[in-house]
């Protein structure tokens, strides 16, 4: 920890960046976000294997753009994100220090996308295993118990967004749920509502989504949402070779084609 | 008040002789590794082994959505029809002092001044039994509110388990009266007894009062910038809360038939305050935190001045940014 | 007890589909009238919402139809097109709807037979799905309101 807070110090000191945005004590064993803009209150930031909050959420909050420069605390789900903000024309190098925290407390500090691409490509893409264990049980079920399944998953929902809220590929400022001429996902938490909300969140994420899983830690009523974008993703994954959060280039697989995609369903 | 007995192993006669009478009984009910307030058709359902809900229980006199009215037509005349809410009576069974406060605001802010008359009828049609907490965790921060854990303010009956197991009951009300009515033979009566000895510890997080009058002071404070830095902006700590009371009006439907309905809203989206001139009086998440803040603990009435939180820490438990309302209080009270 | 006709809504492009749909028409081509045809520009256009949002609105199936690959007046919105209903359809598998009721096609301008064929085949097997009873469950606007709002 100690040459993180060294690194934070200087960078601050230095103005090299203007905030600092890390992981610090929470409550109970839960790390909280922390935004460290004064040099001596960098010893609030902490590193370890309890740090899996998705940062980069914050990175393209006005609130947060505005202070400047910003240095972040990195892990991989969070150099997929900012790779893939970055193929989204969200975000530049000149924005960001990457600060990445080694297992042995060494820190190494990044502000080339190009190098970040070189990093991640070296770290596994695949569903950990006991979500694609979930996964494979509902695949093998019928459509009709998959179908109860996930309504009365989405029966508990209460349309809070804290899964959009939480996850940094959503960083619309007018999302298409609050558009209501036409209304397209309804207002209320009723099960039509719902199901159309998840559907449309899923699909907005498609080649998008580097599967941090993030929406099913922000949902307070424990909907296993991440199921929905892992098992997508991989799909897209798989047929189109086309992954999200691996090149600060866009390859989005809803905006290219190729003319023979093969389907077996088009009459 | 009377009190009473009730032996454990009769909750199961006393839950069936409340159904028999054709009540609906809302108890906690657990999903997964969570308790949620729900509908309950047999004690079995029932899990009172709990310290706090994820949802309140303000559903069931504030639902998530409700149909206000219907309308349809066929081109020429449209009818327009009002929901009548049941006359059925409800039993919330389970509720612990921080929600049965919570009911209290309720009703105050949707009965008091302009009368909600559906919340009014369904409030009126339900029966409150609050049980006294014996455990509490650290989101917990009732006593700082001006509620504690065997508070028994608003319940109609109330449930203490001592360290036999057993029930001591207060009947605080002539709802609570008639409950215990239509199962008289299984409570006994029973001598007022103290119950502090059966109580959760739940240490005061903060001195409420001054920080209320810090607060009336600190609109212009930076304190709220860095504070709301971590906000996301959804709607989750609204949503659990068991006093926040905002609503949306949609109309769903086509020309020829519909319903407008209303449904849970949160101060915490960016688009709450937005004006059909696109103006928005909140244009940054720590404005919306600020009013947040603001309204549950100096803008909303309250008969012994604590504002509507009731210090069940549902907020704390579920915000994926830990916020803390606790955290952002104390901080104010260090203020000079 | 009159037997259940089907309401099929179908997302047809312009410029092949509902051409081929004109074709079947003024050769005089009988079809099940149990479709319901929306024009659109280019099947490239057809958002996944339109297809729940003909379900949500009591469609028991949904075809959509455009021009074939390499035949697109837009050059290249039918192979979007295709690649958003393989992403959707993969979803839409997974979440368990029955989604043996959306169909999809490549229709030209000079298919009228092929349209009808098509229409007349597509009424018959969603016939014998029988009505979208999962949605008419969801759309279903209770006010028994305790057991709609079951969850507090």
């Amino acid at each position: 920890m100690l040459e993180l807070h060294n690194r934070a110090r200087q960078l601050l000191e230095t103005q090299a960046v203007n905030l600092i945005l890390g992981y610090g004590e929470g409550h109970g064993d839960e790390p909280r976000p922390v935004f460290i803009d004064k040099p001596d209150t960098v010893t609030r930031l902490i590193f370890n294997e309890r740090c899996i909050q998705n940062l980069a959420v914050y990175l393209l909050k006005p609130e947060v753009r505005t202070q400047g420069k910003i240095g972040i605390v990195t892990t991989i789900p969070v150099s997929r994100s900012i790779l893939q903000l970055a193929a989204e024309n969200q975000i530049r190098d000149e924005e960001v220090v990457l600060l990445l925290v080694q297992a042995d407390g060494k820190v190494s500090e990044v502000t080339r996308f190009s190098e970040l691409e070189g990093l991640v490509a070296q770290h596994e893409t695949k569903i950990p295993a006991p979500d694609q264990e979930k996964i494979s049980i509902l695949q093998k079920k019928s459509r009709e118990e998959r179908w109860q399944y996930w309504v009365n998953e989405f029966n508990r929902c209460i349309k809070c967004y804290a899964c959009r809220a939480s996850c940094p590929m959503c960083y619309c400022t007018n999302c298409t749920v609050e558009c209501n001429q036409p209304q397209w996902i309804p207002v209320p938490a009723h099960a039509l509502g719902n199901l159309e909300w998840h559907i449309m969140r899923v699909m907005h994420l498609a080649g998008r989504c580097i599967k941090c899983g993030e929406c099913a830690r922000a949902c307070p009523v424990d909907i296993p949402l991440h199921l929905l974008t892992f098992m997508l993703n991989d799909n897209i994954a798989d047929i189109f070779g086309q992954r999200a959060g691996m090149k600060a280039k866009p390859d989005y697989v809803l905006s290219t084609f190729k003319p023979d995609d093969k389907e077996n369903f088009i009459r | 008040m009377k009190t009473k007995h009730l032996n454990r192993e009769q909750l199961p006669s006393f839950f069936n002789a409340i159904t028999q009478a054709g009540k609906i009984v809302i108890a906690p009910s657990r999903i997964g590794d969570k308790i949620y307030f729900t509908k309950v058709d047999s004690w079995e359902q029932v899990d009172l082994d709990f310290i706090s809900s994820t949802l309140s229980a303000k559903a069931a006199l504030f639902p998530r959505w409700e149909p206000l009215l219907q309308f349809s037509g066929d081109g020429k005349m449209m009818t327009v029809k009002d929901t009548e809410i049941p006359d059925t009576e409800t039993v919330i069974f389970g509720l612990h002092p921080c929600d049965t406060g919570a009911f209290n605001y309720m009703s105050e802010f949707f009965e008091g001044g302009i009368t909600d008359t559906y919340i009014q009828k369904r409030r009126s049609k339900t029966t409150l039994i609050t049980l006294s907490c014996k455990k509490a965790d650290d989101a917990c921060f009732c006593t700082s509110v001006g509620i504690s854990p065997g508070a028994s303010q608003g319940s109609d009956l109330m449930l203490t388990e001592m360290e036999d197991g057993n029930y001591y009951i207060e009947v605080l009300t002539d709802k609570g009266e008639n409950l215990t009515a239509s199962a008289r033979d299984i409570f006994q009566d029973y001598a007022v007894t103290d119950k502090t000895p059966y109580l959760a510890e739940v240490p005061l997080k903060f001195d409420l009062t001054p920080i209320q009058e810090k607060l009336g002071n600190s609109y212009d404070s930076p304190l709220w910038i860095n504070q709301s830095l971590p906000c996301l902006g959804c709607g989750a700590c609204a949503f659990v809360c068991p006093t926040c009371t905002c609503f949306d009006i949609q109309d769903e439907g086509d020309a020829y038939a519909g319903t407008r309905l209303r449904c849970w809203d949160s101060c915490g989206f960016s688009l709450f305050t937005l004006h059909a001139s696109g103006h928005n009086p909140r244009p940054v998440q720590s404005h919306r935190w600020r009013q947040r803040i603001m309204h549950k603990f100096i803008y909303s009435k309250s008969d012994d001045g604590t504002g509507s939180c009731v210090g069940c820490g549902r907020c704390l438990r579920i915000c994926p940014a830990q916020m803390s309302i606790t955290d952002q209080l104390q901080s104010f009270a260090e203020v000079k | 007890m009159p037997s259940f006709e089907p309401k099929i809504t179908a997302f047809v492009c312009n410029w092949c589909t509902y051409a081929g749909a004109d074709l079947t028409g003024t050769s005089r081509i009988k079809y099940a009238p149990n479709v319901r045809i929306i024009r659109l520009p280019c099947t490239g256009r057809i958002d996944f919402m339109l297809i729940l949002k003909a379900f949500a609105g009591g469609a028991d199936g949904v075809i959509i139809s455009g021009c074939h690959p390499n035949d697109c007046h837009y050059t290249s919105g039918n192979f979007h097109a295709r690649r958003r209903w393989m992403v959707f359809r993969s979803l839409l598998d997974f979440i368990g709807f029955d989604t043996r009721r959306i169909f999809f096609s490549w229709v030209s301008a000079a298919e009228g037979a092929k349209w009808a064929q098509l229409v007349n085949a597509i009424t018959a097997e969603v016939k014998k799905l029988g009505p979208f009873q999962n949605y008419a469950e969801l759309t279903k606007s209770g006010l028994d309101l305790i057991a709609e709002n079951s969850y507090a």
